[in-house]
């Protein structure tokens, strides 16, 4: 079951997969992000969560060590 | 002409030499085995590790195959001409700036669809090009049926290729050669890569900036993904291509890059259509990431393994360090009994021997040091660490881009201080650079086991590992400090690739050990052999004149000599620890580089590590092994510093540090007795 959901990066859970659906950042980590292939409709899985907030995310383009910061107002949907 | 650098391992280099027009660039994503191949290509040996950002610097070399003699460049690897980080601007300009350059664009097989991103934007510069596909090894399926499908739609030669077991390079050779020999090759149509979503806009583009003659489709395509292109090297004025962009692409609800970027995705996801790869070839032993990455698990298990190869470098590295210096005692008697000629017998034993057999004797030592970081290196495991050890550095007030220079440093501080150029914030580069020669490099590691040892036979391996622990408390001290009173600012955000996890024990990891230590063993010959006949020629001689080598065993002798004048003058500084004059001297060639130190020590002591040993109390040891751990590394890392921060700053680093290794030797000295030993 796929519903719309309204999260940030920072929300999402371990072990969980989720969809891309827009992204809400500003330009220059919205081109960051692009470049690695996060971008809508991509699968994120969440590897790992640091308590200060940092992650290892899973894509179709490999694993990334990613600040959620830098993917702030992420709209994802979640399975 | 291009202006990179030649880098500093590679010797008989000119840009832009006559002798070859035929320069071949490698460009890819980062980690993506470019400097493998380049090593492969030219028999040089880079920095090959697995981690993203490695090749901070072009590196240049000569590849000759059957008289064809070319240039090689392997560049820092980037993801995109959108990218704006300091790697891949260096890569892009020598890109925009090599007249007519063949492109070896390596690819990593396991994550096609992002890596064909730039060789999409690569097709469309129209130059001369060939596509590797990387890490053939490691996927199940037969790539032929990619490539013969790359091949038709790219219209460009492709090849599979395993660097890590030299597999397809020979095919990669010819292919180079080949492109060379068919001259009209790089006059491809490029209409035939336009990225056709876009296409029509872009065309839009270029006929309202100019219609009288058809502009270069490539040039605008250019032009809207990298603004540093648009600036220097478009052909359009910036105001009005950003005006015509505008109104082009009006009522996009995204910025035209991630339009166009988005695009280029699309079609590679229909090149790659109908192939049935496995897209998701990962490495078997990524279930290990459960472990490592977690912030508690990953920790301890972090420290163990730190403990355990420290563990390792005594209990291994000990056994042969007790024959070397058997043997450079037997050497040296040998040597002195056939020798009739005193003096000369004296400069070889008592000089060359003394100095440069000393460091000799830790090689063993060094080499397992290489070799684990070799390990972390070549494994994927560094990265790892990078993320269990961030929540450090984010206290401290830098990112996690910073971590990758400071495990660097632990190598050698010099490449370490450069490699902070990756470090897009300013102030955080500054931080981390003034914060690096505290992070205990190689040439450290002889002096820590040498001392280590003295300050407790039981357990010298605990000891150095504390002395590690140390160095880099420090570190991140003096981040710390300097973020908050003289570098304040926004901390920067994070995003690193997490390499795949494999089996380091490979032909890589012993080429680059193997060269490490070669390294190792050049700098003593050179630097540090230098050194050492100055410092025995201070030795033997007084104001008036030739003292004679008996001054080299004789202490009262010796107190007519140069050298110790030379100490007597500072030797007020560090009157409240007591140490011998020698000691003195030698940290004083210490400051030229750590080798010389403890060659120093041989000159001065006699290679003999028992004579040596009874000068210390392991207080005593223990104050001056953290004096020279945290004093000015050599003058190599001075000048990388002034390069980096400036005068200023470099200034204040040696200053600070020298107070500070002052200030903790004391300490240790005063009270550490108290401390330590009850
Ligand atoms: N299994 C496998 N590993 C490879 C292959 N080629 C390279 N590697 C490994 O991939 C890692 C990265 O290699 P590098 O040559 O440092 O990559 P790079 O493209 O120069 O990386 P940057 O300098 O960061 O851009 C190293 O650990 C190599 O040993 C290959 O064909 N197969
Ligand atoms: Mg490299």
């Amino acid at each position: 079951m796929l519903k719309l959901e309204n999260l940030r990066l920072s929300e999402a859970k371990v072990g969980k997969k989720y969809i891309v659906n827009q992204l809400q950042l500003n330009e220059s980590n919205l081109i960051l992000l692009a470049q690695i292939h996060i971008t809508q409709n991509v699968v994120i899985e969440v590897i790992d969560r640091q308590k200060t907030g940092l992650m290892v995310i899973q894509t179709g383009s490999g694993r990334f060590i990613i600040d959620p910061e830098i993917a702030k107002g992420i709209f994802l949907i979640s399975d | 002409m291009t202006k990179i650098k030649p880098c500093c391992d590679i010797e008989n280099e000119t840009i832009g030499d006559k002798q070859s027009n035929n320069r071949v660039l490698l460009v890819g994503n980062p980690n993506t085995g470019k400097s493998l191949i380049f090593n492969l290509l030219t028999g040089y040996s880079v920095k090959v590790a697995n981690f993203s950002g490695v090749t901070f610097q072009a590196k240049s070399g000569r590849f000759i195959e059957n008289g064809h003699s070319h240039m090689v460049y392997d560049l820092p690897g980037f993801y995109g001409f959108s990218d704006d980080t300091a790697e891949s601007a260096s890569s892009k300009r020598v890109i925009y700036e090599s007249e007519d350059p063949l492109i070896v664009n390596v690819i990593d097989i396991n994550h096609l669809d992002r890596n064909l991103l730039l060789t999409k934007e690569l097709l469309l510069l129209n130059k001369r090009m060939i596509l590797v596909l990387n890490f053939v090894d490691t996927v199940h399926y037969d790539v032929n049926a990619l490539t013969s499908r790359l091949r038709s739609l790219y219209n460009i030669p492709v090849l599979g290729v395993s660097a890590i077991k030299e597999r397809g390079i020979r095919g990669l050779k010819q292919t180079i050669i080949g492109e060379f020999e068919t001259l009209e090759a790089h006059t491809k149509d490029d209409k035939l890569m336009r990225p056709s979503k876009v296409a029509e806009r872009i065309e839009q583009v270029a006929a309202k900036l100019n219609d009288e003659k058809e502009l270069r489709f490539s040039e605008v395509f250019l032009s809207m993904l990298d603004e540093e292109y648009l600036k220097d090297y478009s052909p359009f004025a910036n105001d009005k291509f950003m005006k015509v962009e505008k109104e082009v692409f009006k009522g996009l609800n995204i910025p035209v890059k991630v339009k166009l970027i988005d695009t280029l995705y699309e079609e590679i996801q229909s090149d790659l259509s109908g192939l049935g790869l496995i897209e998701d070839n990962e490495s078997k032993l990524l279930f290990l990431d459960r472990f490592l990455l977690n912030q508690y698990v990953g920790l301890i298990i972090f420290s163990v393994l730190i403990w355990l190869s420290f563990k390792i470098t005594f209990d291994l590295g000990g056994i042969f360090t007790i024959w070397i210096d058997a043997g450079v005692r037997i050497l040296g008697d040998v040597i002195k009994a056939s020798l009739p000629n005193a003096l000369i017998a004296s400069f070889l034993v008592d000089g060359l021997l003394a100095g440069i057999g000393f460091i000799l004797i830790f090689l063993p030592q060094v080499t397992i040091l290489f070799l684990i970081i070799g390990i972390m290196e070549q494994s994927g495991y560094l990265t790892r660490v990078v993320y269990i050890t961030d929540r450090f550095l984010t206290r401290a007030g830098v990112s996690g881009k910073s971590i990758a220079p400071l495990l660097l440093g632990f190598g050698c501080n010099v490449p370490a201080i450069l490699s902070t150029r990756i470090i897009p914030d300013s102030n955080e580069k500054k931080v981390t650079a003034l914060s690096i020669p505290f992070v205990s490099c190689s040439a450290r590691f002889p002096i820590l086991v040498l001392f280590g040892s003295m300050v407790s036979t039981a357990y010298p391996d605990l000891i150095v590992a504390g002395a590690y622990l140390l160095s880099i408390a420090v570190a991140v001290t003096t981040i710390f400090l300097l973020r908050k009173f003289f570098f304040r600012g926004k901390q920067s955000l994070m995003i690193m690739e997490l390499p795949n996890l494999q089996f380091p024990l490979n032909n890589t990891l012993f080429n680059q050990v193997y060269a490490q230590v070669k390294d190792f063993i050049k700098g003593i010959g050179k630097g540090v052999g230098i050194g050492v006949v100055i410092l025995w020629l201070l030795s033997i001689t007084s104001f008036r004149g030739l003292i004679g080598p008996a001054a080299l065993h004789d202490p009262i002798l010796f107190k007519q000599s140069l050298a110790y004048s030379l100490g007597q003058y500072i030797q007020f500084v560090f009157y409240p620890m007591g140490w011998d004059v020698r000691i003195i001297v030698a940290l004083l060639f210490g400051f030229i580089t750590k080798e010389l130190f403890i060659g120093a020590l041989g000159i001065l002591y006699g290679t003999n590590l028992a004579i040596l040993s009874q000068q210390f109390t392991p207080v005593s040891a223990l104050s001056l092994m953290l004096f020279v751990l945290l004093y000015v590394p050599c003058l190599g890392t001075v000048f990388a510093l002034k390069q980096e921060v400036g005068t200023r700053w470099t200034l204040f680093s040696m200053v600070y540090s020298l107070t500070l290794a002052w200030v903790v030797a004391f300490v240790v000295y005063s009270f550490g007795g108290l401390i330590l030993f009850g």
